[in-house]
């Protein structure tokens, strides 16, 4: 009693320490006062407070932007700790700005999009970008054929280009990052991925999407599609030894096959009667190796009837276990092989350790970071690990003078990349297109014979447009990618006078890449097929930059604010590649190039280029103004002129300006309202300016040799004759909501971008005697909208649900193409016989092309009058469309005590693809649905002998004159016709809607109270965390399971799939401490 | 102080802002080719387009002219991908004409009024090839962009040229090839007294003979008015009666055209490949048939020499003939007959070749075996039609034979050359040297009717084009007489290739509904 009575009327003084419930470290700047006065204090770097003259009847209140604020009742104690939970509705706050400017964001008229590091870190996704899947309005990623470490095809408000890159400007702490697309094209080849994949997800602090024209406004050409901006972390004043500790290991596990039948095995449509045997004198089964003939079914030829399908057809005897001869020779069951297309993939998983060092003085903070990660991907062979050191710094060279460095290293090593698509050696195709379903994978065990040389299979391998030595190829033939980059940041800022700053950057990205190719002679003696490249790339760019920035508030004693700025950044790009490579080996086992029969033989050939540059100047300087009036009415007046190297003389300097505008009608009219707290009113009017690649301008002959004697040939594209850059001009309004004390926030934005004067390649015919012309036409249009929404469900300390959703929509439209309006490709699968991205005037972007039915005038389609065939358009004609109707994600979050569960649901709405893989399976009889008139589900037909089984079908259409057909035919002409790159053939049946709702992500997190770590005396914070990523789709329209999300290639050509991967899962176990 | 060297460092970062487009040109140079070129090596890579397309042999004389023409039989329709062939015919063809309408406006560029003569050579020798180029691609296709094609390099309005009717172009070549032969000076001085400008260092198909060039436009003059004899008689004769008549230069005899691998230094590894890859070419019936008095399998029956240098025995050692037209009994073809590895071992072709194939060193020699252009045989076969049915000169059957004989003879000894000449020719079947060239011969003289003389003309000529097939193509069409099974040819040109369709859409249609669809079935000009 006596105690209390003293404590009552005593004075106490409190101390502790305020956390993040995020990382659990401290968090500095967080007032902290007694509820209902004045009397207050803030937390230091370290989170730590200290409070004099509390009585214990008080409240003290925690208040801090961007977290919940918390309240705890003193009582008795005299340390109180506690933990704040971040605020997922943050209305107001900084952000950053192009060239790293940070700014209220209340301030913008344009749009961007913060992610905190934790989040992107903490999703453990393949790299930053696909992290962002789902979390982005507006914001579309994709993976080229679903392949790990591949590329990453990132879009921000639609394709404002033709045919050049999409892509927005990523920059790591100021430096614009190289990211090249691994691979575009659609067809074929290896995907070692871009750049982007060797950005560290532990080092980044935070990233910013600036979409549109106007938020980019300042990075220029390079920006005109957006901007992705990588801030790495800083190191902070903090308590104990300033060492955190995490670790993070994930298994990935290819779960979503294409289904198919297991019923019957491998056969041609060799006759209409029942598929069986061939036997040999003795009655032996033997092997079906002829999938065509010259006599099939009609005495017709089969590629005549069905065109010139793969040898994976499985149109042959039920697998009921007989006995068989196989192709090699071996008596084998032939059974049912349910797993087959299982045999080239297996569980893959990845391991990183991260340890950063952070700490600071008044000098300054310094983080060092090491990162090394090893990854197993479900591809065999095909591993790659990452090492990474980054460090980041502030420091204080006087209180006038700052420095910031920021420099990672990267040292990334491959070996091999998965060949894809049509590759002559992609197990994916030969899945689909060259083994059948009685398929039982012998290659595996016996690709090598038993002296160690390459089993050539006696000259009888039976399945077609794949490599007979595909596992030979899979471990002799190997190719290894070891890269070496560092990115460097230094910059320097100056207080002048209270007025008046200066900074200047030098930023450097440098990447040089080897890359050594050997492949391991068939032969014993070590010659055959032996081979070796080496070629080695450089790049280098410099971005400098310098900007002076003039403040004045209160001018002229009014309420205007004025802020002008002066700038420019000076960018160099300079690429270098050399390459070597062995011919016909004279030395056995000896990988060096010189390893040569002939040296005279060297072809050169573009193709064969032994050393490629890719130089580029661009010079800028640039102004802007912001001007603010009693912090509620903000604009933004930016101009840039860029000089750029690739155009010609008298078109390569232009200018292009901005103006964007943000009103707080909450401040202007004095709302003071819990229902509306908030609302902003932007809009912005942007032009930028884009240059071209370098090397378009000179009228260049190619010189050869014949006869031992010069030739000159023409470059087969027409050069350009007055080339300027292109244009893109865009309009966004927009409005921002705080509604119930800002738990429940809207924000809504609209805009239309039109792309001019687009530099592109349009293909002419031959017959003009060039094959393409770089022209400066074309009009490209996109207008969408974009929404968010976020949710504060239950806000208490103990327990916080929150929910998010975003929305977009875009549409894209082919306004023009200039003068000639040629349609112009973007990628095709059968070349001009089969589907194609193209684009053409008056269509939308994204537009699939390719041979339809012909339609009577009732709707149907014609068919042959013996109700066999389509009739198919002379042309091709517009198909689908691949653009989308929407995409979206939703986010929610729930923390109770130290636990953070938060999961990512991540939508595509509407949109056609080309599915090849189905129009195949269909085919060549893999797929389920074929089985339906197999298994006499069909309706009675009589084959060429004779014989009645219920296997016809009738076709859906008319004759010429319109009457229904009502023939019965055999099931093969309902399935077979529609697919192969040999003669046109109808590509409709191949197109599908493909909408799908996935559950991108689960994630758990658990942070061990502050109160049990400190009582280790080790740990200043602990946490650990599993996350299941890619989990499974709520549902997707494409049929079989075909992989949704693997169209082919990263390039602009998207909407088809062909011999995609299985989809795969991957759950990550995580832990951090620091100490 | 400090102040001050704080603001000279952030002015020095000011100093490449100074001068904002310097080196750009520099930078921006191509780095891969050249802006300089001549006359010289662009009139060189017209000579070298001369060579077989490799997809051109592939898909169009493999896949479609060899069984049309019944040079040879097609075991099994492996591809049917004609237009990849036909892309790349239209494509090399076009891109050379553009290299073409170069050469020629740098000649006009150079043209010297002091001595207005001193080009012809040059302009001769462009002339001839452009008509030999577009013959070829005219004949096989009809109807095309002519005189406003290649031309894109000169101006936007040529992007997409218009079709030409191949009566046009036709009338002009001929025109052309007229000035050609003309206008060739065998002399090195100009009638004014200056030197013509020569580019003999790049002429590599004839290295600077004038006269061979001389030659060679007329022999084209003889083949193409003998080949629209049926539509324009009077022109056609009109020049044919024109180059016997005043007895002008033409290759014959022992002289041939040809792209010699060798003597060019390429290697003509494009034949090989599309035998290789294609592997179902055969001797058919039809061929064999000409060539021999009976099917005995063991070869007994050829009495044509060349019968042996075509083709060689199956893997059993045995002459078998795919039959021209196959029913359901058809034994199906196989083996690989083709293979390299029958440099190593010739024997081995396989269990299941076990049809004649192709002779694998005709098509596997890179270096001395020639694509062929136009043969000295060729000429005594024109002229031995043109004595047989009168065209251009009396009718005359005995010198129609007489020619017949001669040309007969020239094919022979060509092809026995060729044989010889061979490095890699090392097997030959022993009754290759049984046989005798005059059998074939004289086999006209036993002949009593005319018109049989004639068919036996068109045989031989037809097998003289053995290596030929876009010749024996345009024999057969216009003839209808060549050696044949089952019904007359039908397939009278190739569709344009989908690229036409695609990026000239309206002037391919517009032609496309002209000659009432583009389809095979649809005759060129000069047919009947």
């Amino acid at each position: 009693m006596l105690g209390v009575s003293i404590l009552n009327g005593q004075e106490l003084t409190v101390s502790g320490r305020v956390t993040s419930a995020d990382d659990g470290l401290g968090i500095p700047g967080v007032s902290v006062y007694v509820k209902g006065t004045f009397s207050g204090t803030i937390t230091d770097v370290e989170g730590l407070y200290t409070l004099a003259g509390v009585a214990p009847a008080d409240t003290l209140v925690f208040k801090f932007m961007g977290f919940f604020t918390a309240t705890e009742k003193v009582g008795a104690r005299s340390q109180i700790s506690v933990v704040l939970t971040p605020e997922a509705v943050n209305i107001e706050g900084v952000v950053v700005t192009a060239l790293g400017i940070k700014r209220e964001k209340r301030e913008i008229g344009y749009t961007t999009q913060s992610f905190e590091g934790a989040t992107l870190e903490k999703s453990n996704s393949a790299n930053v970008l696909s992290a962002l899947s789902g979390r982005s309005a507006g914001v579309q990623i994709s993976s080229a054929d679903g392949v790990e470490g591949g590329t990453t095809r990132i879009v921000i408000r639609g394709n404002n280009n033709l045919t050049t890159d999409n892509q927005p400007l990523i920059v790591v702490d100021g430096v614009p990052l190289e990211n090249q697309p691994g691979l575009t094209d659609i067809g074929r080849g290896q995907d070692w991925g871009s750049a982007i994949n060797n950005i560290n997800q532990a080092d980044i602090a935070e990233m910013n999407i600036l979409k549109g024209p106007t938020a980019s406004a300042l990075y220029g050409s390079k920006g005109a599609n957006g901007v992705v901006l990588i801030t790495t972390k800083r190191g902070k004043k903090q308590k104990g030894i300033g060492i955190s500790y995490s670790y993070n290991y994930k298994i990935i596990n290819p779960y979503r096959y294409r289904s198919v039948q297991n019923v019957y095995g491998a056969g041609g449509p060799l006759t209409l009667s029942e598929p069986q045997f061939q036997q040999d004198s003795t009655g032996t089964f033997l092997y079906p190796t002829a999938t065509h003939t010259n006599n099939g079914p009609f005495d017709k030829p089969t590629s005549e009837l069905f065109g010139y399908y793969g040898s994976s057809v499985s149109w042959g005897p039920e697998m009921k276990g007989q006995m068989v001869k196989w192709w090699d020779g071996k008596m084998r069951p032939w059974s049912p092989q349910p797993d087959n297309l299982k045999s080239y993939f297996g569980d893959g998983n990845s391991s990183s350790h991260n340890v950063a060092f952070s700490g600071g003085s008044d000098m300054g903070t310094v983080r060092v970071s090491f990162t090394r990660t090893d990854h197993t991907p479900i591809i065999p062979n095909s591993n790659y690990d990452q090492t990474t050191v980054n460090l980041g710094s502030n420091i204080n060279i006087s209180e006038k003078l700052k420095a910031d460095v920021a420099v990672s290293y990267i040292n990334y090593n491959r070996l091999n990349s998965p060949n894809i698509g049509e590759s002559y050696s992609s197990f994916s195709k030969a899945s689909l297109y060259s083994w059948p379903r009685s398929w039982k994978g012998i290659e595996a065990a016996n690709y090598a014979n038993p002296d160690g040389s390459r089993n050539d299979w006696g000259g009888n391998y039976p399945f077609e447009y794949i490599s007979p030595y595909n596992w030979w190829e899979f471990y002799n033939n190997n190719t290894a990618l070891s890269r070496d980059k560092l990115i460097g940041s230094f910059g320097l800022s100056w207080s002048i006078t209270p007025w008046l700053t200066a900074s200047g950057r030098l930023g450097l990205d440098l990447t040089t890449d080897q890359r050594e190719t050997r492949n391991n002679p068939a032969d014993i003696a070590g010659i055959l097929d032996g081979y070796y490249e080496n070629e080695l790339s450089r790049l280098k760019t410099f971005n400098n930059d310098f900007l002076i920035t003039a403040y004045r508030d209160e001018l002229f004693g009014s309420k205007l604010g004025a802020k002008l700025s002066v700038g420019g950044t000076q960018y160099q790009r300079r690429y270098y590649r050399t390459r070597a490579k062995s011919g016909k080996w004279i030395d056995p086992w000896l990988f060096i190039s010189s390893n040569f029969e002939d040296p005279e033989q060297i072809i050169y050939s573009s193709g064969n280029r032994r050393e490629e540059r890719n130089d580029k100047d661009i010079n800028s300087m640039y102004a802007f103004l912001n001007l603010s009036y009693d912090n509620y009415l903000f604009a933004e007046i930016t101009g840039r002129n860029d000089w750029s190297s690739t155009l010609p003389p008298g078109n390569n300097s232009y200018f292009y300006p901005s103006l964007s505008m943000s009103f707080i009608a909450t401040e202007a009219f004095g709302i003071k309202s819990h229902l509306l707290s908030f609302w902003k009113i932007k809009g912005s009017l942007a032009k930028a300016a884009t240059d071209t690649q370098p090397y378009q301008l000179d009228y260049v002959y190619y010189s050869g040799l014949f006869g031992n004697t010069q030739t000159s040939s023409l470059d087969r594209t027409i050069p350009p004759l007055d080339l300027a850059p292109q244009e893109a001009k865009s309009f966004e309004i927009g409005t921002t909501l705080g509604l119930f004390d800002e738990h429940l926030s809207l924000d809504f934005t609209w805009y239309h971008i039109m792309s001019d004067n687009q530099i592109l390649t349009l293909p002419v015919p031959a017959s003009s005697g060039a094959t393409g012309t770089v022209i400066n036409n074309g009009e490209l249009e996109n207008s969408g909208f974009e929404f968010i929404m976020n949710l504060v469900v239950l806000n208490r300390a103990s327990l916080v649900i929150e929910t998010g959703l975003n929305f977009s929509r875009n549409r894209n439209y082919v306004v023009s193409l200039g003068s000639s309006s040629e349609p112009l490709e973007l990628g095709n699968i059968w070349g001009l016989n089969g589907p194609a991205i193209a684009v053409r005037e008056g269509d939308e972007y994204g537009t699939i092309v390719g041979y339809d039915y012909v339609y009577h005038e009732n709707g149907q389609p014609i068919l042959s009058d013996d109700g066999t065939t389509y009739k198919i358009t002379d042309n091709r004609v517009p198909i689908g469309n691949a653009s989308p109707d929407f995409i979206g994600g939703w986010t929610t979050r729930f923390i109770y005590k130290g636990f953070t569960l938060s999961t990512l649901v991540d939508t595509k709405w509407g949109g056609d693809i080309y599915c090849g893989s189905q129009v195949i399976a269909m085919q060549t009889g893999q797929a389920p649905e074929t089985l339906l008139e197999r298994q006499g589900g069909g309706l009675p037909y009589t084959d060429e002998e004779g014989v009645t089984r219920n296997v016809g079908v009738v076709l859906p259409g008319v004759y010429e004159d319109g009457t229904p057909n009502d023939k019965v035919v055999h099931y093969y002409f309902k399935y077979m016709p529609n697919a192969g790159g040999w003669g046109k053939v109808i590509s409709k049946p191949g197109i599908m809607d493909n909408t799908w709702v996935k559950m991108r992500e689960i994630a758990l997190s658990y942070n061990v109270p502050v109160k049990v770590v400190e009582k280790t005396k080790i740990f200043q914070s602990l946490s650990v965390n599993v996350v299941g990523r890619d989990l499974f789709y709520f549902y997707s329209s494409l049929p079989n399971k075909i992989n949704p999300e693997g169209l082919m290639g990263s390039g602009n050509a998207q909407g088809l799939e062909w011999a995609s991967y299985p989809g795969s899962r991957s759950v990550s176990f995580g832990i951090t401490a620091s100490f | 102080m400090k102040n001050k060297i704080l603001l000279v460092t952030m002015l020095a970062m000011l100093v490449p802002f100074a001068a904002c487009k310097k080196d750009f040109d520099e930078l921006n140079k191509n780095p891969y080719a050249t802006t300089i070129t001549s006359i010289g090596p662009l009139f060189n890579t017209v000579t070298a387009s001369l060579r077989l397309g490799w997809n051109e042999q592939f898909y169009v004389h493999n896949e479609v002219l060899y069984p049309q023409t019944q040079l040879a039989a097609l075991t099994s329709q492996s591809w049917s991908n004609l237009s990849i062939g036909t892309e790349e015919v239209w494509t090399e063809y076009y891109v050379t004409l553009a290299h073409i309408r170069d050469i020629e406006r740098r000649l006009d560029a150079i043209d010297d009024p002091a001595h207005p003569d001193s080009l012809d050579n040059v302009r001769a020798m462009v002339k001839i090839l452009l008509a030999y180029k577009t013959f070829r691609v005219t004949d096989l296709f009809g109807d095309m962009p002519f005189f406003g094609a290649g031309r894109g390099y000169e101006g936007t309005e040529f992007l997409h040229p218009a079709y030409d009717s191949q009566e046009d172009i036709y009338v002009f070549l001929l025109d052309e090839l007229k000035w050609a032969s003309e206008h060739i000076s065998l002399t090195n001085e100009t009638s004014t007294g200056g030197t013509f400008f020569s580019i003999a260092a790049y002429d590599k198909l004839f290295d600077g003979q004038m006269l061979r060039w001389k030659k060679f436009a007329n022999s084209l003059r003889l083949r193409h008015a003998m080949r629209m004899a049926e539509k324009r008689p009077e022109l056609a004769a009109e020049i044919i009666s024109e180059i016997i008549g005043n007895n002008l230069p033409v290759i014959k005899g022992a002289e041939n055209v040809v792209m010699m691998p060798r003597a060019q230094s390429w290697l003509r590894e494009s034949t090989n490949w599309s035998f290789r890859e294609h592997k179902n070419l055969r001797m058919g019936t039809t061929i064999r048939d000409a060539m021999s008095v009976n099917d005995s399998i063991n070869g007994s029956g050829f009495y044509d020499p060349r019968a042996f240098l075509f083709f060689e025995t199956n893997n059993a050692g045995n002459w078998v003939a795919f039959p021209q037209i196959p029913d359901a009994n058809t034994p199906s073809a196989g083996g690989i007959p083709y293979g390299l590895h029958r440099d190593l071992n010739y024997t081995i072709k396989g269990t299941g070749n076990i049809y004649s194939p192709f002779n694998y060193y005709l098509i596997r020699d890179e270096n001395d075996i020639p694509e062929i252009i136009l043969t000295g045989a060729e000429y005594h076969f024109i002229l031995s039609e043109a004595y047989f049915r009168g065209i251009g000169m009396a009718q005359n059957a005995n010198e129609a034979a007489a020619e017949y004989f001669t040309g007969v003879i020239a094919s022979m000894d060509f092809w026995g050359q060729l044989h010889d000449n061979s490095a890699i020719w090392l097997y030959t079947s022993p009754l290759y040297e049984q046989a005798n060239k005059y059998d074939a011969a004289n086999k006209i003289f036993s002949l009593e009717n005319d018109e049989e003389k004639l068919d036996l003309l068109y045989a031989q000529r037809w097998l003289d084009a053995f290596r030929q097939p876009w010749e024996a193509f345009s024999l057969v069409r216009r003839t209808n007489r060549t050696p044949r099974e089952g019904d007359p040819i039908s397939f009278f040109r190739l569709p344009y290739p989908p690229s036409e369709s695609e990026h000239n859409n309206a002037n391919w249609s517009a032609q496309s509904a002209a000659m009432g669809g583009d389809m095979s079935t649809v005759k060129v000009w000069w047919m009947e």
